[in-house]
């Protein structure tokens, strides 16, 4: 599905994020946004996603152009993934009705089987408040069976790898390249080599998109 | 829960910090201006009567004074019990402060993922895990509390059989008999509130301790 956004201009009260942005993303490109940090990278995810209203300038999805039709076709993976105090699968299904099958698939694809098949109440496993029990890749995983669960055909990634240590980051990588296929992509990150397989990187600065 | 260090402080929200602070606040002020100033006295009017008796029928308060080996071992396990409703009341107030702690930081998920509906679930399962945990320390201590005070009622029975027995053999003046009876409210009355003193000590120390994070006071119980 194709992202289409025409003079963005978003401020936090005074102070001016992005200004007149435009940008267009064809449906199943891949984009990569590189930027310094507080650049407005994540700002700009948001609005997207339609966690935010933009005041200025349009942001549509296909034919989505409010914030909560975009919110329906977009799915997003941040930094440090949020879990609610509760169990893997409700924290996968977020409390919706889901067929066994498909919340085991999105486990495989989210390369969570092996893991959960040594806990002995396997997808009913309690996470712990805060996601205690769970480490910081297995939480990453779980938030991106989510969003495979969610089945979007918009991703957004904001910097999915970037708290986590080498060792876990192969299974990590590859649970983003099952949740990312066939799908329009935006991936911001701080580092150019995770963007390898992005058909174009874009740069923000001032407030604007620049092509790298 | 594992939450009673200062890492769990770091994480929390604010808003959740605060709450539990006031939640610990309140149950020690409650104890230091309840409690903890009624004790001396009820203390000094138990051991000025029991040494005044002492010098009318030193047998007689020996059996007014029975009770008590029964009442303090009782008092004492009642205080464990209360102490540990409370500690396990307390974990289930931090699961809910928990659980709106982490609230800012799922807003994007409930949002993009419409998660409300689990969000509402979850609180209410923290509530009423609060809510249950709340009830059942109000009624255990409620429960104890009635024991102790059948087991307390046994003091004046004593001194009344006990004293009888000592009049009609002639040992014991009916006047003095009287005295006795009259005083040992002086003695049956802190007896009787042993246990709540010491429940309410215990609830302090649990509601302190988790202020003071993990102390000495948990190694106690
Ligand atoms: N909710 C908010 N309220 C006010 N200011 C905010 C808010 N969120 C972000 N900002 C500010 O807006 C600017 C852009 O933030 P943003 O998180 O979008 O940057 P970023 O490019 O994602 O940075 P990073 O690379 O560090 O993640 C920053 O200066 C930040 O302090
Ligand atoms: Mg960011």
């Amino acid at each position: 599905m194709r992202i289409q956004i025409e003079g963005l201009t978003f401020s936090y009260g005074e102070k001016r994020i992005l200004e007149d942005l435009r940008l267009t993303v064809e449906s199943g490109e891949r984009v990569g946004l590189l930027g310094v940090s507080g650049g407005g990278k994540s700002t700009l995810l948001k609005l997207i996603s339609g966690l935010y209203e933009a005041k200025t300038g349009t942001i549509s999805i296909e034919n989505a152009k409010t914030a909560a039709e975009r919110r329906q076709l977009v799915a997003m993976v941040m930094q440090n993934a949020p879990l609610f105090p509760t169990s893997i699968r409700e924290n996968i299904t977020c409390g919706h009705p889901l067929w066994e099958e498909w919340l085991e698939a999105a486990c495989r694809a989210a390369q969570l089987s092996d893991w959960l098949a040594t806990l002995p109440e396997g997808p009913d496993t309690f996470v712990g408040e805060r996601g205690g029990r769970v480490s910081g890749g297995q939480a990453q995983r779980i938030a991106i069976a989510r969003a495979i669960a969610k089945d979007a055909p918009v991703i957004l990634l904001d910097e999915p790898t970037s708290a986590l240590d080498g060792e876990t980051t192969g299974a990590l990588l590859t649970a983003l390249e099952n949740l990312t296929r066939g799908k329009t992509v935006l991936h911001v990150s701080h580092r150019p080599e995770t963007l390898r397989d992005c058909t174009r990187v874009l740069r923000l600065e001032g407030g604007r998109l620049y092509a790298e | 829960m594992e939450g009673r260090t200062w890492g769990c402080w770091v994480n929390c929200s604010a808003g959740a910090q605060v709450s539990r602070l006031q939640n610990q606040l309140t149950g020690v002020s409650a104890y230091l201006t309840g409690d903890f100033f009624k004790l001396p006295e009820e203390l000094l009017r138990f051991t000025a009567t029991l040494v005044w008796l002492q010098t009318i029928s030193p047998g007689l308060t020996a059996g007014a004074l029975l009770p008590l080996t029964l009442l303090l071992p009782y008092a004492l396990l009642t205080g464990r019990v209360i102490g540990r409703e409370t500690r396990k009341s307390r974990t289930a107030l931090e699961g809910m402060n928990t659980f709106a702690g982490v609230l800012p930081a799922l807003f994007p998920v409930v949002r993009l993922y419409d998660a409300g509906s689990l969000l509402q679930e979850g609180y209410r399962l923290a509530l009423d895990r609060w809510q249950g945990a709340a009830l059942r320390s109000e009624r255990v201590s409620a429960l104890l509390m009635t024991l102790s005070g059948l087991l307390s009622a046994l003091a004046p029975a004593l001194l009344f059989l006990v004293g009888g027995s000592f009049v009609t053999r002639g040992l014991l003046s009916a006047g003095t008999l009287y005295i006795f009876l009259n005083l040992s409210g002086n003695i049956s009355g802190p007896m009787r509130n042993l246990p709540g003193h010491i429940g309410s000590y215990k609830r302090f120390t649990a509601e302190h301790s988790g202020m003071e994070g993990r102390s000495r006071w948990d190694r106690e119980a």
